[in-house]
């Protein structure tokens, strides 16, 4: 129950600032849903899995579904990808944003983690 | 894991990453912001497609204005007031258009660099340097503010910048997304700038550099032999002349037909010797440049309605988007249907209730270069035989990744002060002297008659252009109108000196003295312009010919666009008769070459005697025998015959106008090497100088012919059938910044340089932009098709939807509506609702 209410917060975190904010919006993002798992490798896995999906969702909603089918192709032309070799630029995409997400996930649940010990355990 | 590095080590992992995706790497925009399907590449721009409704508020209206856009894009406007039709007008070529709009500004002020790059620099330069800017600035400061053309002007910026406002950089035009910039405020100066530039795309065209460079390394009597004027063509756009139009009052010698084309070769050279010059050594400046146009129009009397039709299909380079967006505008002082060009508000090429009008260019000499000498601090010229100052501004030109470059720009009286190759010229343009030409189409746009239309034109300036008239009641015309220079033939043959006050200049006093009768600055009055009405053949063309007969007493130019399209067009209005719609638009797409038809029989004649034992030679002049001379993509002796007529013209030419250390002179107009042909079969132009035997005409040809089939069994195999002239000719078109992908895939064309559907070259990057044809009846019918779209957003719906069409020479009824309710439902793709702030 409890990861359940976190991935649906992580999700909301990554959905709201992705949309509003772009990649720096998931990196936010990210490092909250980090810091609500207090932990630096969740954090990472979290936010970078639900940002990619986003991603993805959206760049496959937009390429498939969406107005400008075209787009994808175009844009593979002009960088000499033809055929499925267009998804490329969907992926690079995608790995923006998982990089995006994980790293402010890694921060986020670090972050906390350093500031939830007690004074004693810290090293700085 | 030490505390501190479990803290430092993802900050600064995700702060380098951020900083890595957020900045451009070279000319490749962000990663994070391209890449972002909300934002980048997958978002399409504001205007990529339709939603079926809109509705704003536009606080420069004082009405309200629908706008309903049909299956092909094509906005049919309605405005409650004439006054806000500019501001839709805006609107709707920010929304399609804005990329295509802000990189033609960009071009004029010298602006690419600063979002394209040091590549861009050269453009940057010239246009600088050249005074289009500041000629547009100078046009735009001295208007009359209060004319309802300027005002107009001002809607127009209101309704693209009303656009910009509401424009977040995720719906910017890929373009923008690409290059990483914003969209610029539009200013009203801006479309001033736009007319400028398509004055040099029109008329900046100059032979005088090249010859100059002929005459150091030519006899006078080869250059007068090869470059003779133009005095008589075949089919001139004014045939009957205008005695009773031009009453010439002063001493024709001067200027006129006779005197000067005789001697002026003798003079010598303005530079002496071989020197380098990027103009002078282009080997086809003695051609106009290869944008060109065809019009015509017949009256109610030749017309099988009985009411008069008008076509014109103008012939500019081919890119995507395209220069012309199609509208319906309709206000209750105007209603007006045609061809808009992104960036000025009016119709340029179209109709309205009363009249219709298209245009050519006029192939005029309107670009003179004066050599000029300059103090020797730079800061003044020798004019005249007077020290004159120079204006001279510094410009710094913001360069795109590194600082920004510093030139110069001098002004003289005459002109831009440039140089070519190490030498000052002083240049004179006669599209430095305008800015204004909005006004003219305003003007036109709301013009009822030919004095309406006439009087519209009185006030243009540049490029020069022969408009063709037709009106509601059966009326046909055509002015040429423009300003054309009062100037000495010896003008085009070579640059002048500024020093020499006895040279003419338009508002030199040598020029005031020639023609002291005339305008004192130094322009043909508007009154003797060439013109005509209602002929009595009953119709008029042009085809960018010369327009005048041998009578007409002023020099204008010494060689024009080759006449054969115009005398094709001569061939089937003149026929006996009635012409409809349909055959104006068959006329638009034939492909009949005049010229294929007087030299193939000289191909056929050279082999008459030969004994030809090579198969592919024997079955390639079959084809040529069985060939009607049409361009058709599915036959074959259309691709033998251009392979020959461009080996040809080289075979002919090069050895004599080649160097070996490959140094290239303007080669003799094609006119001239036809003539040699018709006229001189044994001339020692065609002797191969490189031979010891002495060549005619008819050795040529076969050897040209024999090497030309050669390369064609090279290129395509032994079965001519897979020589058809689909696979050897081919239009191309670029995305205006030639970006790969954005253009459109190679595609068969049929014509060729000569055939009234113009298709010059092999691989074919100009033709016509857009085929109007309409009938001036009750009601008025027409029909139209656009080379491309309606939308310049690559990929969008609209971007080169009619692509297929105008390749398969079909076209789209035109819709002129009288009110919203004309366009059926199952028509309307999207309806805008434009309101006023109340």
């Amino acid at each position: 129950m409890r990861h359940s209410m976190q991935w649906l917060l992580t999700i909301a975190f990554i959905v709201l600032g992705g949309i509003f904010f772009g990649a720096i919006g998931l990196a936010v993002a990210g490092a909250a849903a980090g810091w609500l798992v207090n932990s630096g490798k969740r954090g990472f896995g979290m936010g970078a899995s639900a940002a990619a999906i986003l991603w993805l969702v959206v760049a496959v909603i937009k390429t498939i579904g969406g107005k400008s089918p075209q787009l994808l192709a175009l844009a593979g032309s002009f960088a000499n990808l033809a055929g499925a070799k267009v998804w490329l630029l969907v992926l690079i995409s995608v790995l923006i944003a998982f990089f995006a997400g994980g790293l402010g996930g890694w921060l986020g649940g670090s972050l906390r983690q350093v500031m939830s010990k007690p004074a004693s355990q810290r090293t700085m | 894991m030490p505390k501190t590095l479990k803290i430092l080590l993802p900050v600064i992992l995700l702060a380098g990453y951020l900083f890595f995706i957020y900045r451009p790497f070279g000319s490749l925009p962000p990663p994070a912001k391209f890449f972002d399907p909300l934002r980048g590449f997958l978002q399409p721009a504001a205007g990529f497609t339709h939603a079926s409704s809109i509705e704003m508020t536009m606080p420069a209206l004082k009405g309200s204005v629908k706008i309903l856009l049909d299956r092909r894009g094509v906005p049919h406007v309605f405005a409650e007031r004439a006054e806000d039709l500019p501001a839709a007008a805006g609107y709707l070529h920010a929304r399609e258009r804005l990329f295509q709009m802000e990189l033609i500004v960009r071009s004029i002020k010298g602006r690419l660099a600063e979002v394209l790059g040091a590549a861009a620099l050269p453009s940057d330069r010239f246009f600088l340097e050249n005074g289009f800017r500041d000629a547009a600035d100078r046009a735009m400061a001295a208007v009359d503010q209060s004319h309802p053309a300027y005002q107009a002007l001002e809607k127009y910026t209101a309704g693209i910048n009303h656009f910009l406002s509401q424009l977040s950089p995720a719906d910017y035009p890929l373009e923008y997304k690409l290059l990483n910039f914003s969209p610029s405020r539009w200013e009203p100066q801006n479309s001033a700038y736009l007319l400028k530039y398509m004055a040099r795309e029109l008329s900046w065209h100059s032979s005088e550099l090249a010859f100059d460079r002929l005459r150091g390394a030519f006899a006078p009597e080869i250059l007068q032999e090869l470059f003779p004027v133009e005095n008589a063509c075949p089919a001139p756009i004014y045939p009957g002349l205008f005695r009773d139009v031009f009453i010439p009052r002063s001493p024709a010698p001067l200027w006129g037909t006779a005197g000067w084309q005789n001697n002026w070769f003798q003079q010598p050279p303005t530079r002496g010797g071989d020197y380098e010059n990027e103009v002078s050594h282009d080997r086809d400046a003695a051609e106009a440049p290869i944008i060109g146009s065809n019009n015509w129009a017949v009256g109610a009397a030749k017309s099988a309605s009985g009411h008069a039709i008008l076509a014109n299909d103008p012939h500019l380079g081919h890119s995507l988007p395209n220069y012309w967006y199609e509208v319906d505008l309709h206000a209750p002082d105007v209603e007006v249907y045609g061809m808009t060009l992104p960036g000025a508000p009016d119709v340029i090429l179209g109709f309205n209730r009363h009249i219709a009008w298209g245009a050519t260019n006029s192939d005029w000499d309107v670009l003179d270069y004066y050599k000029i000498e300059l103090e020797a601090s730079g800061q003044s010229a020798y004019i005249e035989g007077r020290n004159e100052p120079l204006q001279i501004s510094a410009e710094k030109i913001p360069v795109k990744g590194q600082a920004p470059e510093e030139i110069k720009i001098r002004w003289s009286r005459l002109g831009p002060v440039v140089n070519r190759d190490g030498v000052d010229y002083a240049m004179r343009w006669t599209g430095h002297l305008s800015g204004d030409e909005y006004r003219v189409f305003h003007d036109l746009n709301r013009a009822q008659n030919f004095s309406d239309f006439t009087a519209a034109l009185r006030n243009y300036a540049a490029p020069a252009q022969n408009f063709v008239y037709v009106d509601r009641v059966g009326n046909v015309g055509m002015y040429s109108a423009g300003l054309m220079p009062i100037k000495t033939a010896a003008r085009s043959f070579g640059a002048g000196d500024a020093n020499d006050s006895t040279q003419a200049w338009p508002g030199s006093p040598a020029a005031d003295r020639i023609l002291s009768a005339m305008r004192p600055e130094g322009f043909v009055p508007f009154e003797n312009l060439p013109h005509v009405f209602n002929p009595p053949e009953g119709f008029v063309e042009s085809a960018n010919q010369k327009p005048t007969p041998e009578n007409y007493p002023i020099f204008y130019n010494w060689s024009f666009a080759a006449p054969y399209r115009g005398v094709r067009i001569r061939e089937l209005l003149s026929a006996d008769r009635k012409i409809s719609l349909d055959d104006m638009k068959a006329a638009q797409l034939d492909v009949h070459s005049v010229v294929a038809s007087t030299l193939t029989p000289v191909i056929l004649a050279a082999f008459a005697k030969a004994n030809v034992t090579n198969a592919t030679i024997a079955a390639a002049l079959d084809s040529l025998r069985a060939w009607d001379f049409n361009f058709y993509t599915n036959r074959v002796a259309p691709t033998i015959y251009h392979t020959f007529w461009e080996m040809f013209k080289e075979g002919i030419w090069a050895k004599h106008f080649q160097t070996a250390d490959g140094k290239t002179y303007m080669y003799p107009p094609r006119r001239v090497l036809l003539a040699l042909v018709k006229e001189q079969p044994d001339s020692k132009w065609f002797d191969n100088p490189k031979t010891p035997a002495v060549e005619n005409l008819h050795a040529r040809v076969r050897e040209i012919f024999a090497a030309s089939v050669t390369s064609l069994y090279d290129e395509f195999g032994a079965d001519l059938s897979a020589w058809r002239y689909e696979k050897y000719h081919k239009v191309y078109a670029d995305h205006i910044l030639r970006l790969p992908g954005f253009g459109i895939d190679p595609a068969p064309r049929d014509g060729e340089d000569f055939t009234l559907n113009v298709a010059g070259g092999r691989e074919v990057t100009h033709g016509p932009s857009m085929r109007l044809v309409v009938e001036m009846g009750d009601p008025i019918r027409g029909y139209i098709v656009n080379f491309g779209g309606q939308s310049g957003h690559p990929g969008a719906p609209h971007y080169q939807d009619q692509i297929d069409e105008w390749l398969a020479g079909k076209y789209f009824p035109i819709r002129f509506a009288t009110n919203p309710q004309d366009i059926p439902q199952a028509e309307i793709e999207e309806t805008v609702y434009l309101k006023p702030k109340r």
